[in-house]
């Protein structure tokens, strides 16, 4: 941390010490900014985050042991029932549209003018007025520019917590009127520890806190989740065979492609996600990294496929699944797709 | 910028003279004398203006400049120094456009107009005094004759309606009332057209600025009404300095360094400077008298690599070692950096070998940098600055953000032996006739003559005597190339072919910026043969080469090729299996214009167009191969040597007098030289020879 080595702060929050540095230290010190902007993967702990800050800013206790987590108003705030800090998502724009059946894919502009509305009001409570603005990624265009004025200048009892996806997509207008909070993945020893503190295996935690890669709040959600696990372990086995077998490949991306046609696609993506995830444990295995690979519990099936991978060949083989991704994005006919992305593979028993 | 940034550094002197330095004393040490009367100054100013108790006050909401002094209004002073002629002369426009990025002042500056206008102070030099009673009642922000408007969300033709009905109404506090538009290119068609009027001829108590980031979405119509203004990203230096004038008046302690990483990271906007140090300074330890910031603070917040890990992964690229350059990016995503940034200064770095490679001397290189630079050629360096450059595109479509760098870096290292064969490509065959793969750990000798060579042409303006200054590249490790290479001269036509070759990328774009249509066209075609006065193209498509052999085609593509060979060369182009394999020489005017249509092929192959993914130099390795092709069947190209001329215009018959008044001008210049050459050379030039003595038997 370099500048302080003592905690200051009791924030319930796992990992991400510099990010709650700062928003701890923001709230001491009474140097509230008018604006946030929490970005990272899902599942990171952004939402969680925001709204301890938010707990923090309306807290009853003092300033030091804030947010108390025990109080009316940081209760409420974790009910939602606070009437000093809002939230909008594509969640709550839905609950409160009247045209049930419109298409919510975006935040419209009609919800944030009555946010700003909401927003103009002083706080009732507290000290502060918080929104917090969920899924800005999805903000439409003409909703950004009705933010941009607020997100300027806001009343000086506003505090605007902004949670996006990834910062590089959003407009350089709304970019540079936020502070900026980067939510980075926690490195794996500190998920794993903290499965293994919730009476989780150590292997078992250890393979969680690969395959969720630092996701924190999503490694929490999997340790519970058989289902997904086991449907994990046979996805991988099937990966493992195509990537061993062009053949089993070819009948497999058959298999793929009808299921894209009927409709599955989130299900189709995925699959590619994973077989891009144990092309890179071999990239990584080969490049000398093997500590650094995912699916740590077959890679050693993985390189008895073929013993002699070359770096070249897996690079390749990346490429041609991102490529598929890329297609399939674009509508192009999803066996043709997917056949030209495992024809690109190099053979196992063919190389070199 | 620069003749105004003197004139400001000019007034601190004199300031500084007039006495003003006793101040100095009471001030903490470590900053320059002029600086901190500055940010005192400022200081004074400023937080006398700051308005009302916010409870969360913004440094770049606090430190808006109050007047057009140079030590307030910096970085914009083209901006500053007009307005305050117009103040001054009472010339002040009816409506003014301030465009220009994020942060570069546009509000800011449309606030002090309307102060400026207002003030009542004798001296229209001193406006805005902030001392007058409107300049007082505009910096409390009491005042209701500056209306700001959010276009974003005001921008239907009712809200501009309304608006002009309130603009008849006279100021009430003010002299003049003033309408801040922000976000102008919010409004909707009908809006503008609403407005057009108003803004045409409004009363003369009303003026109107409007402020946006998108100047070309506004109509015509509109931007014609006003005095437009273009706001510049803000100089590193001026936004460093700013930093240091604000972080004093604010008793943040900071490093120049750290100053420097925060201008560098606000791109040129100076609301994001303010804003990271808000943030950056309250980082530091509360308790303590002075609040301190360093450079590691930033780059730990701001989630800058350090300089080590760049140059780690450039060495470990360097080095093909694969496993240090993904260990280096797994150690940076654990040490919570953010990936894209990481690629943002790789890019950033390479960039800056780049230059250095180039010949040029940037000021942040140091010795490190240099060291690694000699490791590539500059074919190499614009091969991995593409490389990294693609990364951003392809990121985030899988659920793995460090893959896409990942795997640039594996390809940037399996992907080297095919970038030297570029190299090796490129450079006259005589220069290395084999040479191994893997870079040696001082490569920068091999593919040196190619190198100063491409720098050159591709500069056509800036070397006007390309032939005579070849013995002296400009890249100092460099070693020469071949000793008194000419560049292009006349006859030289092997030589120049491979110089064509070698900026046949260069050349498309060169025409893709006149004509990108044409760009096209010239994609698929391939510089074949060189003649004393004619480039001869080979294009496997009949529907190419009737388009590229067309006036208005072929007069564009000659006016870039003469930057690169400096003389005027007719172009023509042909089918490959048509293309002579003789040079000037060979050129004399024949009857059997043959060739300017020949017998379509059916399905000719291609010119080579790669598809793979992951070919770094698709161009330049393509025309090599054309070249080479029809090589084995010279014979049968002599009884139609050079002589499409499918138009028979006005250059085209001055050309073949050219010609003939110069034949064999070139051939002894070319004999000795072309013996030393390596094999594909031999083939060539004993082609040549055969047409040629074919021709003499003939004649």
């Amino acid at each position: 941390m370099g500048t302080s080595t003592t905690q200051v702060h009791n924030w319930p929050i796992i990992g991400h010490e510099s990010a709650v540095d700062q928003l701890a230290r923001a709230v001491q010190s009474g140097r509230i900014n008018h604006a946030y902007l929490f970005t990272g993967p899902d599942g990171v702990g952004r939402r969680t985050i925001a709204r301890t800050f938010a707990r923090a800013l309306v807290c009853d206790a003092e300033l030091e042991s804030r947010p108390c987590g025990t109080c009316s108003a940081c209760r409420r705030v974790g009910e939602g029932s606070y009437p000093d800090v809002t939230t909008v998502s594509l969640e709550s724009q839905l609950a409160s549209s009247e045209r049930k059946d419109s298409r919510n894919t975006v935040i419209s502009i009609e919800t944030i003018r009555e946010l700003r509305s909401s927003v103009s009001l002083r706080p009732m409570e507290s000290d502060w007025r918080v929104a917090i603005i969920e899924d800005v990624d999805r903000v439409s265009r003409d909703a950004y520019d009705a933010l941009l004025k607020t997100l300027e200048e806001p009343p000086s009892y506003v505090v605007l917590l902004l949670i996006a996806t990834e910062f590089a997509a959003l407009p350089e207008t709304i970019r540079s009127r936020c502070r900026h909070i980067s939510l980075e993945p926690l490195s794996r020893p500190v998920v794993a520890e903290e499965l293994r503190k919730r009476g989780v295996a150590d292997e078992q935690a250890d393979l969680i806190a690969r395959l969720t890669r630092g996701r924190i709040a999503r490694a929490i959600e999997l340790m519970a989740d058989e289902e997904t696990l086991e449907q994990r372990n046979e996805s991988v086995k099937r990966g493992v065979e195509m990537i061993g077998d062009p053949l089993v490949a070819l009948a497999e991306v058959r298999r793929l492609a009808d299921v894209y046609r009927r409709g599955q696609r989130d299900h189709v993506q995925q699959e590619i996600d994973l077989l891009i995830g144990l092309w890179r444990d071999l990239l990584l295995h080969v490049a000398g990294r093997p500590d650094d690979v995912t699916n740590i519990d077959v890679i050693g099936e993985l390189t008895s496929a073929g013993p002699d991978w070359r770096l070249a060949d897996i690079q390749r083989a990346l490429e041609a699944c991102y490529q598929a991704l890329h297609d399939l994005s674009v509508n192009v006919q999803p066996r043709l797709a997917l056949n030209t992305m495992v024809i690109q593979w190099p053979e196992p028993g063919n190389r070199g | 910028m620069l003749d105004c940034g003197g004139s400001g550094a000019g007034m601190n002197a004199d300031r500084y003279n007039s006495g003003l330095h006793a101040i100095e004393s009471l001030l903490p040490t470590g900053t320059d004398p002029d600086q901190k009367v500055d940010a005192q100054r400022m200081a004074k100013e400023m937080t006398s203006a700051a308005t009302a108790p916010a409870q969360s006050q913004s440094l770049y909401r606090k430190y808006r400049p109050t007047s057009f002094e140079p030590s307030q209004y910096i970085g914009q002073e083209h901006v500053a120094r007009t307005l305050r002629n117009a103040i001054v002369l009472d010339r002040v426009a009816h409506a003014y456009l301030f465009c220009g990025p994020r942060g570069t002042g546009k509000t800011s500056t449309a606030r002090l107009l309307a102060k400026a206008v207002n003030c009542e102070a004798e001296d229209p030099e001193q406006r805005p005094c902030n001392q007058c009673a409107s300049c007082a009642a505009v910096n409390s922000g009491s005042v209701v004759d500056i209306i700001e408007i959010d276009a974003a969300s005001n921008r239907g033709v009712d809200d501009i309606r309304d608006l002009r009905e309130k603009v008849r109404y006279a100021p009430t506090q003010l002299r003049v009332k003033f309408y801040i538009i922000d976000e102008a290119h919010q409004l909707t068609r009908d809006a503008f057209n609403a407005f057009l009027k108003t803004l045409e001829e409004p009363p003369d108590h009303v003026k109107f600025v409007l402020a946006t980031t998108e100047a070309e979405k506004l109509p015509d119509t509109v931007a014609s009404r006003c005095q437009r203004f273009d706001f510049r990203r803000f100089p590193v230096e001026s936004t460093v300095q700013h930093l240091k004038n604000v972080a004093v008046s604010e008793h943040i302690d900071a490093e120049e360094e750290a100053l420097l990483l925060i201008a560098r990271h606000s791109t040129g906007s100076l609301r994001d400077a303010l804003g990271l140090l808000d943030q950056l300074a309250l980082y530091g330890d509360q308790n303590a008298e002075k609040r301190v910031l360093n450079a590691e603070t930033v780059r730990q917040v701001l989630g800058l690599s350090h300089n080590e890990r760049l140059i780690g992964m450039v060495e470990a690229i360097a080095g093909e070692d694969a496993g240090e350059g993904l260990r280096l990016i797994t150690e940076a995503t654990d040490a919570g950096e953010d990936i894209h940034q990481l690629n943002r200064q790789m890019i950033g770095y390479l960039r800056l070998l780049l230059h250095l490679r180039a010949g040029g001397k940037p000021p942040e290189a140091d010795d490190t940098a240099v060291k690694l630079a000699n490791r590539f050629s500059l074919d190499q360096l614009t091969a991995l600055v593409r490389t990294f450059s693609e990364v951003d595109a392809a990121s985030n479509k899988s659920s793995y953000p460090q893959l896409p760098l990942e795997l640039a870096v594996v390809r940037a290292i399996v992907g080297e032996q095919r970038g030297a064969n570029v190299v090796e490509m490129v450079q006259p065959p005589a220069a290395a006739p084999s040479r191994p793969s893997a870079p040696t750990p001082t490569p920068a000798q091999t593919p040196a003559p190619a190198e100063p060579r491409s720098i050159r042409e591709s500069r056509p303006a800036a070397d006007t005597k390309p032939a005579q200054s070849t013995p002296a590249p400009k890249p100092a490790p460099t070693p020469p190339p071949r000793p008194a290479a000419p560049a292009p001269p006349a006859g030289q036509g092997n030589e120049m072919l491979d110089h064509l070759q070698a900026n046949w990328a260069h050349i498309r774009r060169d025409v893709k910026a006149e004509n990108s249509r044409i760009a096209a066209l010239l994609s698929s075609a391939d510089p074949a043969n060189v003649t004393d006065d004619k480039i001869i193209l080979a294009a496997p498509y009949e529907f190419h080469r009737t388009k590229l052999n067309e006036d208005s085609v072929r007069q564009v593509v000659e006016r870039v090729l003469e930057q690169y060979v400096h003389r005027k060369m007719a172009v023509i182009c042909m089918a490959p299996e048509d293309v002579p394999q003789t040079f000037a020489a060979t050129a004399a005017p024949s009857p059997a214009p043959t060739a300017a249509a020949p017998e379509p092929e059916p399905e000719p192959e291609p010119v080579p167009e790669p598809t793979t993914i992951s070919d770094p130099e698709p161009e330049a390795a393509a025309p090599q191969e054309v070249a080479s092709e029809p090589e084995p069947a010279p014979q049968e190209t002599v009884e139609d040597p050079v002589e499409p001329d499918p138009e028979p215009d006005e250059p085209a018959a001055t050309k073949a007098t050219a010609e003939s008044s110069t034949p064999a001008e070139p051939e002894p210049v070319e004999e000795p030289e072309s013996d030393e050459k390596a094999d594909p050379d031999a083939a060539r030039l004993q082609a040549a020879r055969n047409i040629f003595e074919a021709k003499e038997t003939k004649e």
